[in-house]
């Protein structure tokens, strides 16, 4: 009874393990808001050595600058990108832990919002995608099959490049559309202060004067006399 | 006792394999993350949770009941989460369960703000839901701890992946009966479809996008000519009220 326990969860835990060795390490995109004075890491353990892309880009917020470091297992800082927009770095992975850590700290209200992605360099075959661990040799038509994959693959890399830009575009068309809504709003509330206030200000200079010279009776002809003059 | 090692060795062994990208958030905080998705698409989201053990200094997987609570929320304010699983090791499949004490809370968003899925899961699990409505999906994480756990640290370990990447291939093949060559094509015409919903939603943004600015331009112009008439109408009243004034005065 207890053999077949451990034997159930022996075999369930193969199959997690082939389904993390089969789908595992195929590319991540995320796309997250980063508050002001905030920090985040991303780790992603690498087993194989392979060549990986990583991209990044700030969608959203103020100058869409962002603090990005990478660092290698060994610690050591192997891109460094100080308030920058967008950038991509191809890099050799060595079996370990890497950490992709964007920061905020430097913006006191801003959010930010970003999108990054890391992913293999290289397309995965058809087989691969299907969880086919050792592909076989490919036949003709498995080879055109391929060729077309990679095609729609670098689709559906660029369709979402395209959105991305679209998106950051979308922002800031909206920002705009907002900016000038409030604008309006506010200039013709300041127009209309400043032409009432005007006008009273005006009207306070003379009635201030009659108001101040009005009780001494003989200042009030040595003032009226030179204005009537003028 | 022998079937408690067993049980810790592949959980060790389940941990070093299971290798998603992972992030750091504190008991009580929460994570939100956008999918910009088209419609008629299929999100799988697996998690994993984690909390720091100060006496192991290292991250143990969470027992006795610390889930994550998962919000999903879609542009059209409708609810699309339909079900969460839960990886139940007894079965060693993933099925329904009910929440446990410490799990995670996952809300997802639909572009329109309102929530399609709100529910809180165990300390591992996957969340699936199509898209009705195209548009940007918030899926928001945060656990289900309570006050007194408070200051400590969570690992959570995150896989989301949209379209045709959703798609379980062996299990399809098993299911239709394709062979090799059949599963190719399938997979082909899977990534055309994802194209095509992809090119589709493009139009729809391309058209949000043009309304966004004509309504700019639009308020620039009726601004502009706002902003005259009433430059012209002060400027008349305060003239006209000045003359009254200074007349009433005899100041002029």
């Amino acid at each position: 009874m207890a053999s077949s326990f451990c034997v159930s969860i022996f075999i369930s835990f193969m199959v997690l393990m082939l389904v993390n060795e089969t789908k595992g390490h195929e590319s991540v995109g995320l796309t997250f808001e980063l508050p002001n004075k905030e920090k985040i890491c991303f780790y992603e353990e690498f087993k194989l050595i392979k060549s990986y892309v990583f991209t990044y880009q700030v969608l959203k917020g103020g100058r869409h600058d962002i603090d990005v470091t990478v660092k290698s297992p060994t610690k050591k800082v192997i891109y460094q990108g100080v308030k920058a927009v967008k950038d991509k770095i191809v890099f050799e992975t060595s079996s370990g832990l890497y950490s992709f850590c964007f920061s905020n700290e430097f913006s006191n209200v801003i959010h930010k919002v970003i999108y990054f992605e890391i992913r293999p360099e290289d397309h995965r075959p058809l087989a691969i995608e299907a969880g086919v661990k050792r592909p076989t040799v490919n036949t003709k038509i498995e080879q055109t099959m391929e060729d077309l994959h990679r095609m729609t693959t670098e689709m559906i890399r660029y369709q979402r490049e395209y959105r991305l830009k679209e998106a950051k575009g979308r922002f800031l068309a909206e920002t705009i559309n907002e900016g000038v809504f409030w604008w309006s709003l506010g200039q013709s509330v300041i127009i209309f202060i400043v032409m009432t206030s005007q006008v009273f200000v005006l009207k306070c200079f003379f009635t201030d004067r009659r108001k101040s010279t009005a009780p001494p009776e003989g200042q009030e002809v040595v003032y009226a006399k030179p204005l009537q003059t003028t | 006792m022998f079937n408690k090692s067993v049980l810790g060795f592949l959980l060790t062994v389940c941990i070093t394999y299971t290798s998603a990208l992972y992030f750091h958030i504190g008991e009580t905080e929460r994570k939100c993350f956008i999918e910009e998705i088209p419609d008629e698409t299929m999100v799988v989201g697996k998690y994993k949770v984690e909390l720091f053990d100060r006496q192991q200094n290292m991250y143990v997987p969470t027992r006795g009941g610390l889930g994550m609570h998962v919000e999903i929320r879609d542009p059209d304010d409708s609810m699309i989460i339909s079900r969460v699983q839960v990886f139940d090791m007894n079965i060693g499949d993933f099925v329904h369960t009910a929440p446990g004490p410490l799990g995670m809370h996952v809300q997802i968003r639909d572009p329109k703000g309102s929530t399609i899925m709100s529910r809180t899961y165990a300390a591992e699990g996957r969340f699936t839901f199509t898209s009705h409505s195209a548009g940007e999906h918030v899926i928001c994480l945060h656990s289900n701890s309570s006050a007194w756990f408070g200051g400590g640290q969570l690992r959570v370990h995150l896989d989301i992946q949209v379209g045709e990447h959703a798609n379980d291939y062996q299990q399809i093949a098993a299911k239709d009966k394709l062979t090799e060559l059949q599963l190719r094509v399938r997979q082909l015409l899977d990534q055309v479809e994802q194209i095509t919903k992809e090119q589709n939603y493009q139009r729809y943004r391309e058209e949000r996008f043009r309304q966004t600015s004509e309504s700019t331009n639009q308020r620039v112009l009726w601004w502009s000519i706002g902003q005259t008439v009433i430059l012209l109408l002060t400027g008349f009243w305060q003239m006209k009220h000045l003359k009254s004034f200074f007349e009433a005065k005899k100041l002029v």
